[in-house]
């Protein structure tokens, strides 16, 4: 077992680094002058990741009743923290789009059940009147980065975790443990360290399926949990569990949900789910290469 | 019926039943405004959350909804639900969760029969 922890955590070490253009945009914002502008015109240097951009902005998601034709209109109307977020989103997802499958279990499933997760993450922000709407989109999102070490690297070991899972009905961290000794949500640490992602997002990584243990942001980590759980019982996805995993009640305590609540967010979810998923459907292979094709004759 | 509904869901033709007022006490729509594309743009552009409409349109309860199936297709339903619920079924969110779930699974493939 500790060979296959070294390995893990050798592995980690290995994966490709975010594009720059995430690194730029980050250190913009940590200066108050920085305009929309300033950030359109970073993001606007990468095309590939504008044209994605645009995509999302341009999606059900954000349902805005004119296209966004522009980066710096897309800033001007999600906010330049929310763009930040989304470069993040569609760079991680760009970086892991075209491996193996491990068995039944594919990276289309794997997408769809973390956009189900973003998307019911947002709606409960919503429910609950949290102004970090975006935020939460975002950090669901990405909750589930470490399962793709896991694909990336130990397609094997990971069909034997899902076979554990589904045959004993457990949730799939409980089959890592079995398999690998280690878990998804500490690969996905150590890999949003070495992204040097922020915090409230390396705590959600970590600690969503413990949200107890966060000490900086704890609601982030707390109302995902909740957003993973709700988006495993309603099928949406598939994330290698065997069971809906286990919601813990100090996460509801600190979303500020309750039972009543259920009757109005379910069906938000689903129809937001049914609405986003289109835009799942740039990161098709087919699709990627008529992108890139057009950017070459540009 | 006023209800308080995500900006995300507000759809033009629906009317306000409260005014929008932005934390500084500036009011940016009045109650009794009929939404349209450029007042929906404009509040999302300022960050509003949420907005109260009216609307008498209910859903229909999951209860009514699994009429749409057989005894023996809701059964076969609960029992797959239950085992992939677990015993969370009877806390009371979870409870909530599973109810919902049958309910939309039942008018669901009641409605591809």
């Amino acid at each position: 077992m500790r060979d296959e922890v070294d390995k893990v955590i050798k592995r980690i070490h290995e994966l490709p680094t975010l594009p720059l253009v995430y690194k730029r945009v980050s250190d913009l914002l940590r200066n108050p002058y920085t305009s929309a502008s300033d950030v359109a015109a970073v993001i606007s240097e990468d095309q590939v990741i504008t044209t994605k951009l645009l995509r999302l902005v341009n999606s059900a998601h954000y349902g805005f009743s004119e296209k966004v034709e522009t980066i710096t209109r897309a800033v001007s109307l999600v906010g330049m923290q929310a763009v930040k977020d989304l470069v993040l989103a569609t760079s991680v997802m760009d970086l892991f789009h075209n491996n193996d499958e491990p068995g039944a279990w594919t990276v289309v499933e794997f997408w769809r059940h973390s956009l189900a997760v973003a998307v019911a993450s947002s709606c409960i922000a919503e429910a609950v009147e949290d102004p970090h709407v975006e935020e939460y989109f975002v950090a669901g999102l990405i909750h589930d980065i470490g399962k793709i070490v896991w694909i990336e690297y130990f397609p094997d070991e990971f069909k034997d975790v899902l076979d554990i899972a589904d045959s004993n009905r457990l949730p799939c961290i409980e089959a890592e443990k079995q398999r690998l000794g280690f878990t998804h949500v500490r690969a996905g640490r150590l890999l949003a360290k070495r992204w040097k992602l922020p915090e409230r997002l390396i705590e959600t990584i970590a600690w969503h399926h413990d949200p107890r243990l966060a000490d900086k942001h704890p609601r982030f980590p707390a109302l995902v949990h909740v957003a993973d759980v709700i988006a495993n019982a309603m099928h949406l996805g598939k994330s290698g569990n065997g069971c809906v995993p286990p919601l813990a009640p100090e996460a509801m305590e600190i979303c500020g949900l309750s039972p009543s609540d259920v009757p109005h967010l379910l069906p938000k979810i689903h129809d937001a789910y049914q609405d986003s998923i289109l835009m799942l459907s740039f990161w098709d292979a087919s699709e990627k290469q008529e992108i890139e094709g057009d950017l070459s004759t540009v | 019926m006023p209800k308080k509904i995500p900006i995300r869901a507000a759809k033009v033709g629906q009317t306000l039943t409260e005014p929008v007022v932005q934390d500084a006490g500036q009011i940016l729509l009045s109650e009794g405004t009929v939404l349209d594309h450029s007042n929906l743009d404009l509040l999302r552009q300022r960050g509003v959350m949420l907005v109260t409409i009216d609307d008498g349109d209910d859903a229909a309860a999951p209860s009514e909804k699994a009429r749409t199936v057989s005894d023996e297709e809701l059964k076969k339903i609960l029992l797959e639900e239950s085992q992939w619920f677990g015993e969370q079924r009877k806390e009371e969110f979870m409870a909530e969760v599973f109810r919902w779930v049958v309910g939309h699974r039942a008018h669901i493939e009641g409605d591809e029969r």
